[in-house]
């Protein structure tokens, strides 16, 4: 017998979309996410090229959709701890950790965040804003219940505080809750883990985390936005003035033979739109692109390049920026060799950007390494026949779609999804017992 | 410049092929700070196209612009090794007599020719004083050529070579080993393979490996970097000798973990320029760190431009020094300066000869007098041992 209920694991978009295609065929599908909300990196986006739809917008209806699925079981805050058996019949634990909160009484008023002493660095807006250390990650967080961070939390990790459930008119704090593992039976098993980021403190040469005014994409993805740690007030880090003078940094580590040797394919469009968007922000900015080649190959995405310099004055400039000085103000210098004129330039901007490379997650090698998955040779899931079965992984009944397989950008992501999850119906409903 | 299928081997076995025409190494090149019209992208795009006319006079000067420091190479997104490549078109060219200018009355390269063509006998164990070494040993201590540039430098006050070697010396005694040294040792023939003279780099190479083997040692230590890399990688790519060799950084980190080295404490403010040879070729960011830690755990600072991002110090080979290589040097000596420190370590004796040589002529007027002493790190460890 085939067990026809579905893992989908990764609450990204990727994920989303899964779960939701599985739902509407009928098939019971456990949506797993690590972090406290599904959404995954999408969420954290301002906008989406080559359309500048607003990321949330699109995302929202569909996290919800899938919350509220009668056929999906979402499990937030929670992580594959094991497998056993083959395709059609696995058995997977689950662990769900505990958030120290009961998700039946908690509304997400937010009371209890309020009043809570300790404040720790907001991951979601990539270290630069705030949060408690019971918080909700973001405003259109899925489910908007309240978690408790156990390594920041006073009363978790000294015994001491309790504001919270003091706070809590509901009574859904409880410290003495503990992680619970569960066992599934399943016949398929999708995994949507998604990217990180390359570490940038091993480029030095462009200064991040010494000078302050070099940010990277993500983080300036997060300045624009309205949920954002400076609520989409476009400014920097060292004295809060609005940048005047932009540059963005492409193959920031990616396309590197010392770094990241793959082309992350997703980084000339994010940094095209980025300046797009801090036009958009202040008429009067300027943009540079430092740039080895222009990669923008995808349906309108060429135009897309061509309407940012024709309508906002976005400049390109082909050379790698060598290295990243400070002036005594703060501003970045940025040294790159005129390609065409020859010569050593240097370039006082207000800010740079770097196109940070994007890497496999490390979520992806580890529900990999727990389910027995082959990786290619950058660390990525491997799909062993790629152009016959683009989402099969090396064990039938397991199929892996979206950046955790290699680079790709939102519309391949959720293509695959569709992809991965009719491959999960084509099992089901031909597989016999 | 070499045509056709030559040059093509040349470019594929360097990866010059692969160069993306993206300029990073010129933007994180220390000749191209000072020498405007030298880009190594520039270099490689005149190679590709082709070396005809015009862009052949322009290639042949530019050959000897670059420093072989290998920075360009660590941050070039291809890996290229353009030193590589530079090194394998000045072999091709010095037979057409391409050749750039030689400093100090080419009395280096005098010297290494006497060394590889004539049974010269030579004195060249005269600095060996209180100290104890043997004909044969485990470890062997190649000395390097330091003791022949007190002749020409001496003059500038510099922490001499004699000096340096004996305390090389000194250290290892303290740690109970007695080195073998050579006295018949010849010159290790860097300055003449990076000049593209593959012909004396070889003579001097095969005199040297054999008097290696006879001295029994397993492993060969050396106070100079680039004695160290020519050792360890010329010499196995050229002559297929495998050897066993560190330097004296290495060395030193490695006696200092074993405990076999007792050291004073100092607090005083000290920095390190990053040798090119060491850091860039050889990829040894940490050993002159962790000895200077170990006798200085608070005062030790770095340079803005420290470890792969250091420049090296300006001049290379013996070779074309001018106001130009000064102006990197001035560079790194005002970063050094910027830290406050009061002795500029580093662990290349001509990097301490080019420094102490710039800050004693006082090339550009009204400079700051710099408040710190250049020294070797070897002498800053003897210093610092305990009696």
């Amino acid at each position: 017998m085939v067990t026809k209920e579905v893992i989908v694991v990764g609450g990204s978009i990727t994920g989303i979309q899964t779960a939701i295609d599985l739902g509407n065929r009928g098939y019971k599908v456990y949506l797993v996410e690590a972090s406290p909300s599904i959404g995954g990196r999408m969420a954290q986006l301002d906008k989406t090229f080559p359309t500048n739809d607003c990321s949330i917008c699109i995302l929202a209806p569909k996290m919800i959709e899938a919350y509220q699925h009668p056929n999906v079981v979402p499990m937030t805050y929670s992580e594959v701890a094991g497998i056993s058996g083959t395709v059609g019949n696995f058995k997977v634990k689950v662990r769900r950790k505990t958030r120290y909160v009961d998700m039946e009484k908690c509304t997400g008023c937010g009371e209890c965040i309020e009043k809570c002493p300790t404040k720790v660095k907001n991951e979601f807006d990539m270290d630069m804003g705030m949060r408690k250390a019971i918080y909700v990650p973001f405003p259109q967080a899925v489910p908007r219940k309240v978690t408790i961070d156990p390594v920041n939390c006073k009363m978790i990790s000294k015994g001491k505080c309790g504001v919270c459930k003091k706070v809590c008119q509901r009574g859904a704090i409880d410290y003495d809750l503990r992680d619970e593992i569960v066992e599934l039976d399943i016949g398929a098993f999708v995994v949507c883990t998604g990217f990180d980021f390359y570490d940038m403190a091993k480029m030095p040469e462009y200064g991040y985390g010494r000078i302050k005014n070099v940010v990277t994409a993500m983080e300036f993805e997060r300045l624009l936005n309205a949920s954002g740690p400076t609520m989409g007030h476009l400014v920097r880090a060292s004295d809060h003035k609005e940048p005047k003078k932009i540059a963005f940094i492409h193959c920031a580590g990616s396309r590197d033979q010392h770094h990241i040797k793959y082309c992350t394919s997703v980084c000339c469009m994010h940094s095209v739109k980025e300046a797009i968007l801090a036009h958009e922000h202040d008429a009067e900015v300027e943009t540079f692109l430092f740039y080895i080649d222009l990669r923008t190959a995808g349906r309108n995405f060429y135009e897309y390049l061509q309407r940012a310099n024709k309508d906002y004055g976005v400049n390109y400039i082909r050379s790698k920026v060598g290295k990243i000085k400070e002036d005594p103000n703060g501003n970045p210098v940025v040294v790159y060799e005129d390609l065409k004129a020859g010569g050593l330039k240097e370039m006082t901007v207000d800010m740079v950007v770097l196109a940070q490379a994007l890497t496999v997650s490390k979520g992806s090698q580890e529900v990999g390494k727990t389910l027995g998955l082959e990786f290619d040779s950058d660390g990525f899931i491997k799909i062993p026949e790629i152009l016959s079965r683009p989402m099969d992984t090396s064990i039938e009944g397991i199929l892996a779609c979206g950046f955790c397989q290699g680079p790709m950008d939102i519309p391949q992501s959720v293509a695959q999804a569709s992809g991965a999850a009719a491959r999960v119906m084509e099992l089901f409903e031909t597989k016999k017992a | 410049m070499p045509v056709g299928p030559e040059l093509n081997k040349m470019m594929r076995q360097t990866n010059v092929l692969q160069c993306l025409d993206c300029g990073k190494c010129t933007a994180t090149c220390p000749a191209a700070i000072a020498r405007h019209e030298f880009s190594p992208r520039r270099v490689i795009e005149l190679a590709l196209m082709g070396p005809y006319g015009k862009d052949q006079v322009e290639l042949d000067r530019h050959l000897w612009d670059c420093l072989t420091c290998g920075k360009c190479t660590n941050y070039c997104p291809s890996e290229v090794s353009f030193p590589e490549f530079v090194r394998m078109v000045r072999a091709w060219s010095a037979d057409k007599g391409n050749r750039s200018v030689i400093n100090h009355a080419g009395m280096t390269y005098h010297v290494a020719d006497a060394m590889a063509n004539q049974e010269l006998e030579q004195k060249r164990l005269g600095w060996v004083k209180d100290t104890q070494v043997s004909d044969k040993g485990e470890v062997l201590f190649f000395t390097g050529c330091v003791n022949y540039f007190d002749v020409y430098f001496n003059s500038l006050g510099i922490d001499g070579g004699a000096n340096i070697l004996n305390n090389v010396v000194k250290i290892m005694n303290k740690a109970g080993i007695v080195p073998a040294v050579m006295p018949q040792e010849v010159c290790c023939g860097h300055d003449q393979i990076w000049s593209g003279d593959l012909e004396t780099f070889k003579a001097l190479a095969q005199k040297n490996i054999k008097r290696i083997a006879a001295t029994g040692a397993k492993l060969i230590v050396t106070a100079c970097p680039e004695c160290t890399t020519t050792l360890k990688n010329d010499y196995k790519e050229h002559l297929g000798a495998d050897l066993e060799v560190m330097h004296i950084s290495q060395y030193l980190a490695k006696l200092i973990k074993e405990g076999k080295l007792e050291l004073k404490k100092d607090d005083q403010k000290v920095t390190f320029h990053d040798p090119c040879r060491l850091v860039q070729h050889l990829g040894f960011v940490e050993p002159p760190r962790e000895v200077i830690r170990a006798i200085d755990p608070e005062g030790f600072v770095e340079m803005k431009e420290s470890g792969k991002m250091a420049s090296c110090c300006g001049t290379t080979l013996w070779r074309g020094c001018d106001a130009l290589s000064e102006v990197i040097r001035h560079d790194r000596l005002q970063q050094a300066q910027d830290t406050g420190a009061k002795v500029l370590l580093t662990a290349c004796p001509k990097c301490q000869i080019h420094f102490r040589c710039t800050l004693s002529a006082k090339c550009s007027e009204g400079d700051e007098k710099p408040n710190f002493v250049v020294k070797d790190l070897v002498t800053y460890v003897a210093e610092n041992l305990k009696e």
